[in-house]
């Protein structure tokens, strides 16, 4: 794994052989170990380890990127000098700003040594003991115990945990993940359960897989039920989906800028229900990730939502270049096309249990998990999907079975406006927040399974 | 390299692995995007490492670095070994290889133009230009043209003997118009959204899209579908442009019938298949119009090599053949489950530092019989619909729901007004069943995927899904409403 010594070599030789005005540098990736199971055995069981750095530079009003994974002097160079080329060519733009000037810092706080002392072996014992689990109950396991250490993404994307530049910026992180996640089915009936975690030692592999066969065991045998509109309680791992989308269409400061959110006019209005309060934590315990983003700027902690009032957006240093406002320190690394992200959200929950969320409700469903999730009408904030593993119905608050899974189609807006109760706050390693109790929620089609 | 990668190869088998085989990969991807003036995207990307698989005890290991010299890659190599040591752990049966002859040569895209010689001055001055174009009202919110040029060298060598050269290429580009007046937000794209439109090719595809005659008649419709009619709610005849087409074909064959979907090796991510194993030859998918052909020779394709990631050399075959499933896509590992003693050629890997895995080949829709004209002349009440906006589907690739950017309606044999959000909502084989014509050769048109993810760790591969225009009968649109 490369350490802070080595990139600040790289900084130095890199600062030495450019001679833009300022210079940049983002390192991503790292070493990732994943072992996939599937029908109870280990299919795939891989190991890689992979860097990639950026190297940005500004002429005046222009901007060159050339990226490689040679940390030569050769290959450096000649890194450099392609980004000054593309530089070199390209029309002079206004959206084109100095860097982020800033101090030097280093931490390790999303870092742990059992992970990275991890190995296919102690991943291996833990599918081996989530598979017996199951195999007493003649259910069939999937799934994936993956530990890494550095900053390659869910879907192999490279994101950076080191920014230097010219200006005298330089931060440098170290971070491990661990994910123990395991979807079980037997017959049609389906469960998941999954621990993200920086840390090994919160893996318990027996009782993830528990947790998905009990599911799947209670959501065998599903009966058709119409599509239309429901009240619906969902645990807070569906959730999950629906907050992503809010935040990526509604908060994200270059749609704002660009007028493409329905909320870039409605900053201080109150759009969503009283009970909704999203907020960006950083520092949260129960989140763990590197602290700054692809630009090095520091990721703040700010209110998006505030009792159904929009609050503010995540601005990278572009949209806040656009917009007049601050970097909230969410961007991706520059250039890119796509905006800000959201980093550390909690979304605030109430007291009461998943138990009395289902207990008020007279007739609707119990959703455990979304899949498929896509936009179909950005400004109205519709979106599409499927549920998955395990959706059941309740009747006088109790659950009375398992049903087939429903396609729906729903404006956000109107969700987050019709959260009748938000149970308990649950971490879920990435998200912290609570189950939801939400009225008219509209299931449009259902499927065989 | 050659020497290292076979040392690597032999400090597998001398710890013991049965069969070995790597990869040794540099990748070079230029891509340039300008949004509203500015190159908002601008990248040269460099990559070179080298991926060991090896089987032991019939349980796979595969281990990757960037690191290459002799000693990291011995070191790699025995990690490899001991991953799949570990992988034995937990298993039933022990792999078993479908046989494949062994091959040594060479392969690489055909291309009139080697991209990387072009200019970058040239193709930010076509970039800038047509991005200008595309600001025929200032309710064009962004405009954004780009290009994108990706080249794999790859070196294959197994342990069985088998040693591979290639040089794959593709090469693309396309421009988008995103209109929005405060209450809705409309994007045409040409040739095709998500990026446009790529080929297994040279340069010369930007110089045959008509890109320049293009980007007004792009902003404009964006503009247009403001205040166009919505998709009408019901039942309607819909017929499928190439780009929607390729959509449908891709997410509801080709993910479908991969085989080790079907059997659960995605289970936990992307789900599994309808298309489930006592269906194989014994299923009806669609009409008798639906053709489905995989074809990793097919000229310009996104898929089109040599071999695949294990050496299995490039094939031609009918995934669907007069509406009846007739193969699934497999692997050298899965192939005994179709009752084959060879694999189809279907495994790929995004690149050295990923193990293949099963991936849709290029897969087209046969044609059919059909002129274009002479199909929406014979649509009585229909909708014609183009370019992809938007898709979903169930982790049994059953139910779906896909939209697309823009909509005519077609009365009485005629296209008439625009309509925008056009979504329609079908289960695959109804769906396919409808299908009652597709056009014929003169419009069939290869179309790319450039983005296809699957696996864990996840993977993007890309490929092309030939077609022409076909039409399905009463199909559910207006959906999202």
């Amino acid at each position: 794994m490369i350490g802070e010594k080595e990139f600040r070599d790289i900084r130095d030789r890199v600062l030495a052989y450019s001679s833009a005005d300022e210079t940049e540098l983002v390192l991503g990736g790292g070493r990732e170990e994943l072992t996939r199971f599937g029908e109870n055995r280990i299919t795939q069981n891989v190991s890689e380890e992979r860097y990639e750095l950026r190297i940005r530079v500004r002429l005046g009003k222009r901007v060159g990127l050339a990226t490689t994974n040679d940390f030569t002097d050769a290959s450096l160079e000649r890194c450099v000098d392609e980004a000054i080329d593309l530089a070199r060519i390209q029309e002079e733009s206004d959206r084109v700003i100095p860097f982020h000037e800033g101090d030097e810092r280093s931490e390790d706080k999303a870092w742990s040594e059992e992970t990275v002392r991890a190995d296919a072996d102690l991943r291996a014992r833990w599918v081996e003991a989530a598979v017996a689990h199951a195999t007493a109950e003649g259910i069939e396991l999937g799934g994936i115990a993956l530990t890494s250490e550095g900053s390659i993404g869910d879907y192999g994307q490279i994101e950076p945990f080191a920014v230097a530049n010219s200006t005298g910026l330089f931060r440098f992180a170290r971070k491990t993940r661990t994910v123990f996640e395991v979807s079980a089915q037997k017959g049609d009936g389906a469960g998941r359960s999954r621990v993200l975690a920086r840390s090994t030692s919160d893996v318990d592999p027996v009782a993830v897989a528990a947790d998905a066969c009990r599911r799947c065991l209670e959501s065998a045998d599903p009966t058709q039920l119409d599509p239309g509109s429901y009240t619906v309680v969902f645990e807070a791992e569906a959730v999950q989906d629906l907050l992503f989308f809010l935040t990526y269409l509604g908060f994200n400061g270059m749609a704002v800028a660009e007028k493409r959110s329905a909320l870039a006019d409605k900053l201080g209005e109150k759009v969503f229900g009283d009970n909704i309060t999203l907020r960006e934590m950083p520092g949260h315990p129960d989140l763990s990730d590197i602290d700054f983003d692809g630009e090095g700027v520091d990721t703040r902690a700010i209110s998006l939502i505030e009792n159904g009032v929009v609050k503010s957006f995540l601005h990278d240093r572009g949209s806040a270049h656009l917009t007049g406002q601050e970097a909230t320190g969410h961007g991706l690394p520059a250039p890119n096309a796509w905006g800000a992200f959201i980093r550390f959200p909690v979304l605030s929950g109430g007291e009461k249990s998943l138990e009395e969320l289902i207990g008020g409700v007279e007739r609707g469903l119990f959703v455990t998990r979304l899949w498929y999730t896509n936009v179909v009408d950005p400004m109205r904030m519709i979106v599409t999907g499927m549920t998955r593993d395990g959706t059941f119905l309740i009747e006088n608050g109790k659950l009375t079975g398992p049903v087939k899974n429903f396609r729906f189609n729903q404006s956000l807006i109107d969700l987050f406006g019709n959260v009748e109760e938000l149970g308990q706050e649950q971490s879920l390693g990435n998200m912290v927040l609570p189950h939801l109790r939400v009225k008219e929620f509209n299931f449009s089609s259902g499927t065989d399974f | 390299m050659k020497e290292r990668v076979q040392a690597a190869i032999d400090t597998a088998r001398s710890r013991g692995a049965d069969y070995a085989d790597a990869r040794w990969v540099r990748s070079r991807q230029e891509e340039l995007v300008v949004k509203n003036g500015a190159l908002s995207v601008a990248g040269l990307h460099r990559s070179m490492g080298v991926g060991i698989r090896v089987l032991k005890n019939g349980a796979w290991g595969f281990a990757s670095t960037d690191r290459l010299d002799g000693e990291n890659l011995d070191a790699t190599a025995a990690r490899a070994v001991a991953i799949a040591e570990a992988s034995a752990r937990v298993m039933d049966e022990k792999v078993n290889l479908a046989g494949e002859p062994v091959h040594k040569g060479s392969w690489a895209t055909p291309r009139k133009i080697d991209p990387f010689t072009v200019s970058r001055d040239d193709k930010l001055s076509l970039l800038y230009g047509l991005e200008r174009a595309l600001h025929v009202d200032e309710r064009v919110q962004v405009g954004q043209a780009q290009m994108l040029f990706d080249e794999q060298k790859i070196l294959f060598l197994s342990s069985e003997g088998t040693e591979l050269e290639q040089e794959l290429l593709a090469s693309g580009g396309g421009i988008s118009a995103t209109a929005a007046d405060g209450s809705t937000i409309q994007r045409r794209s040409f040739p095709n959204s998500a990026g446009g439109m790529h080929l297994g090719a040279g340069y010369e595809v930007i110089e045959e899209y008509a890109f320049e005659d293009n980007a007004e008649r792009v902003a404009e419709e964006s503009v247009a579908l403001l205040s166009a009619d919505p998709c009408p709610v019901g039942e309607k005849d819909i017929i499928l442009d190439w780009s929607q087409q390729a959509l449908q074909i891709h997410e509801s064959c080709g993910h479908a019938s991969e085989l080790d979907r079907v059997l659960g090796m995605e289970a936990n991510f992307a789900g599994r298949s309808f298309l489930t194993t006592e269906k194989l030859g014994d299923f009806t998918y669609g009409s008798e119009h639906v053709n489905l052909v995989a074809d990793n020779t097919l000229e310009r394709g996104l898929a089109t090599r040599g071999w695949d990631d294990e050496g299995v050399a490039a094939q031609k075959f009918h995934v669907v053949e007069d509406g009846q499933f007739k193969a699934y896509l497999t692997s050298r590992e899965l192939a005994h489950v179709e009752g084959n003693d060879r694999s189809r050629g279907c495994n790929r890997a995004e690149g050295w530092n990923r193990i293949p895995i099963i991936r849709i080949p290029n897969l087209g829709l046969a044609p059919g019989s059909w002129d274009l004209n002479d199909l929406i002349a014979d649509t009585e009440d229909g909708i014609w619909m183009e370019t992809n906006r938007s898709w979903s589907i169930d982790q049994m690739r059953l139910n779906f729901q896909f939209s697309t950017e823009i909509g005519w309606e077609i009365k009485n044999g005629k296209k008439t007004r625009m309509l925008r959000g056009c979504t329609y909502q079908g289960r695959t084989p109804d769906f396919w069943a409808a299908c009652d014509a597709v056009c014929n050769e003169e419009w069939w048109k290869p179309f790319g995927v450039m983005n296809c993810g699957k696996g864990e760790p996840g993977q993007i591969a890309r490929m092309t899904h030939g077609s022409a225009p076909a039409r399905f009968r009463k199909i559910k649109v207006g959906v999202s409403e």
